[in-house]
């Protein structure tokens, strides 16, 4: 089925592409998919269909072009010459996107994207002045995106020592990074792990001294399958864990693929989640105790109380409490 | 070219209906009729099997159409003209207005446009960067680092971000149903926007909340239903006219304050038994005494949960009330897991 808003971009790809290579004669399909981000085969067929569009269907009435995977250019635009304006929706989701990009200087140039901003909103006029101007703030060390920028652009390793707080383990890695995201102002790197032989996910505030190797990256994009909705693959997960939440607490869940369940006669709530860390849920448990509990597996609620009653057993507590 | 191209009768209409307004001047017509588009349109006059479609469907088709150019960017007018009715480009908000982007906004432009945040609003950021880029900007098209968000912004529908930005620019009332965690029960709120802020990864909706008569700030992933109301209806208009914000007034401010209400900011002092495994409660601290740090101004409900989360990895020494409820929180852990 086509959706509305696959309709929408082919038709704005469509009509913005004569446009595009007349600003750029003699781009390559390569390039300029590379560009727009889609694939060299979407343009390739983009092109076809409009050399098959026109105003009328005499031969002087449709659109004329000398086009080869090499190069590309326009000998007759039948009128479509200018990029359409900005619709008030495609603003405002640039302006937001835009706020997200202003939190991660060293991956992009923060100033390029205040002054992006700031020409978007002088052509939008009113328009757009719902989406307000916040400040940027640093969610991450600028120097260390920036080493992780070389590495994803200059096609190198990084190097780095990685603290896996949940197993306590300190260890140079040598990754090849396959892409960087945020979530809930928290930042990630996928990489190839060299030393596993697989690909993992990093906390970014628990990655220290990142430098550059001189070892080529040879991440295997291919092999992973990079869901946006779901970078921790919760869904591909076979294990499920059983807690009870009471129920004012349940927006802690807000970012989790939980299910609702039961309510229980205690005033908590049942919610089951795909089990990924055993170590976080551990760690989940003791921090929120007063809320949360864990029913199954048996063995985690095991382990949680016996972490509490090791980490009481430190502090100087008299003998009848 | 590719020669077994897959037929999109649609698209194809559309895209020819663009053609056919911006030839108008070309062929010496001031405007199109409905006439005119059916007679000379490919895929007006026959529906998909073939039979001839009605006036009235014919008419509706048409108005659908252009309401899809429309939100594509497509502005197209409604004339009358010798007793006709006739269509055409609203000339001056067909083209992107003269802007020229710097290499460096470019970059960041298209990655914007290409970082794909949630699945409708990434339609429009690309298609966005789409109509920027054909206006002819130049960027070193092979540095586009693979930048994703999963953060809010996956939940804000298009149609949901249009009706925002639309009641604050026509300062309309909104209606929304609020619902705090996801077991609540739903329950109706009216609003006067004022904006959508972006703090900390997280979207807020900003404005004076009308049941409350306060500022409030919602985030965006606990609204739904989003929907304007009727200004001259008797019982919105009881809420008097639109309250708008004090051009002054900082939003972003104003979801700060509304986070940090509640907080308690403490210093402690914590031990470290292995930095290692507790990195995150010592993260920023000062280091003080071999494995002692120094915590300042630190949020006292935070830093009870995380010195309990690495326990018995760290120990907190002081203050009293904070080693309290730390010892109160991991007998109830031992308690409620046993």
């Amino acid at each position: 089925m086509v959706t509305a808003f696959k309709r929408h971009h082919d038709l704005v790809r469509l009509l913005n592409l004569l446009p595009y290579f007349e600003a750029h004669p003699g781009r390559s399909m390569m390039e300029a998919a590379a560009d727009l981000g889609l694939t060299p085969a979407q343009v390739q067929e983009d092109l076809a269909r409009l050399f098959c569009c026109g105003p009328g269907i005499g031969p002087d009435e449709l659109v004329d072009m000398d086009a080869n995977l090499r190069s590309v250019r326009i000998l007759d635009n039948q009128g479509m010459d200018a990029p359409l304006r900005l619709t008030r929706t495609e603003a405002a989701a640039l302006l937001l996107a835009l706020e997200n990009l202003e939190n991660v200087p060293g991956l992009v140039d923060r100033t390029a994207v205040v002054s992006a901003a700031n020409k978007l909103r002088d052509i939008m006029g009113l328009e757009t002045v719902a989406v307000f101007d916040s400040a940027g703030e640093e969610l991450f060390p600028e120097t260390m995106l920036d080493t992780i920028r070389a590495s994803m652009e200059q096609r190198v390793q990084l190097l780095c020592t990685y603290n896996s707080a949940t197993r306590g383990i300190v260890k140079d890695r040598a990754l090849s990074v396959v892409r960087l995201f945020t979530k809930n102002a928290q930042g990630y790197i996928t990489a190839f792990d060299h030393d596993h032989n697989e690909h993992r996910t990093f906390r970014l505030d628990r990655l220290s001294e990142p430098r550059l190797s001189t070892e080529r990256a040879t991440p295997r994009t291919h092999e992973i399958n990079f869901d946006p909705n779901d970078p921790f693959g919760f869904n591909n997960s076979s294990k499920q864990a059983l807690l009870e939440i009471e129920e004012s607490s349940l927006w802690l869940t807000e970012t989790l693929p939980v299910t609702i369940g039961e309510e229980t006669a205690d005033g908590y709530v049942q919610i089951t989640l795909p089990l990924v860390d055993e170590q976080w849920l551990i760690q989940f448990a003791l921090s929120h105790a007063d809320r949360v509990r864990v029913v199954e597996p048996r063995e985690i609620a095991t382990q949680v109380s016996l972490r509490a009653q090791s980490g009481l057993s430190l502090y100087d507590l008299p003998m009848n409490q | 070219m590719a020669s077994e191209l897959p037929r999109d009768v649609t698209i194809e209409r559309l895209v020819n209906l663009t053609f056919a307004f911006l030839n108008l001047k070309r062929v010496g017509r001031s405007y199109l009729t409905l006439d005119w588009v059916v007679r000379n349109i490919e895929g007006y006059k026959y529906n998909a099997k073939g039979q001839e479609r009605s006036q009235r469907t014919l008419e509706k088709l048409f108005e659908r159409d252009r309401r899809t150019l429309s939100f594509a960017g497509v502005p197209i007018e409604t004339v009358v003209m010798d007793n006709t009715v006739g269509y055409r480009l609203s000339d001056d908000d067909y083209r992107l207005p003269e802007v020229s982007f710097t290499p460096e906004e470019a970059t960041v432009l298209a990655l914007a446009g290409q970082m794909g945040q949630g699945d409708e609003l990434a339609t429009f950021t690309r298609s966005g960067w789409t109509k920027i880029a054909a206006s002819g900007i130049n960027r070193d098209v092979s540095i586009t680092p693979q930048f994703t968000t999963v953060n809010d912004f996956a939940t804000l529908s298009a149609s949901t971000l249009d009706t925002i930005l639309q009641a604050h620019n026509n300062h309309t009332r909104l209606s929304f149903m609020y619902q705090p965690h996801p077991a609540a029960e739903a329950v109706e709120r009216w609003m006067d926007p004022w904006g959508l802020v972006s703090q900390r990864d997280r979207l807020y909706l900003v404005g004076h909340d009308l049941d409350r008569d306060e500022v409030r700030t919602f985030r965006i992933t606990r609204i739904s239903e989003v929907e304007p109301l009727d200004m001259d209806d008797e019982t919105v208009a009881s809420y008097g006219p639109f309250h708008k914000a004090d051009p002054s007034v900082n939003l972003q401010e104003l979801v700060d304050a509304q986070l940090r209400r509640g907080r308690l900011l403490v210093n402690a002092t914590v031990r470290a038994i292995d930095p290692q495994r507790c990195a995150e409660l010592i993260d920023g601290a000062v280091e003080s005494n071999g494995d002692v740090y120094e915590l300042v101004d630190v949020d006292k409900d935070w830093l009870v949960r995380t010195a309990c989360a690495y326990a018995p990895h760290a120990v907190v020494l002081g203050p009293d009330d904070v080693v309290s409820a730390v010892v109160a929180q991991l007998r109830l852990a031992a308690k409620e897991n046993s």
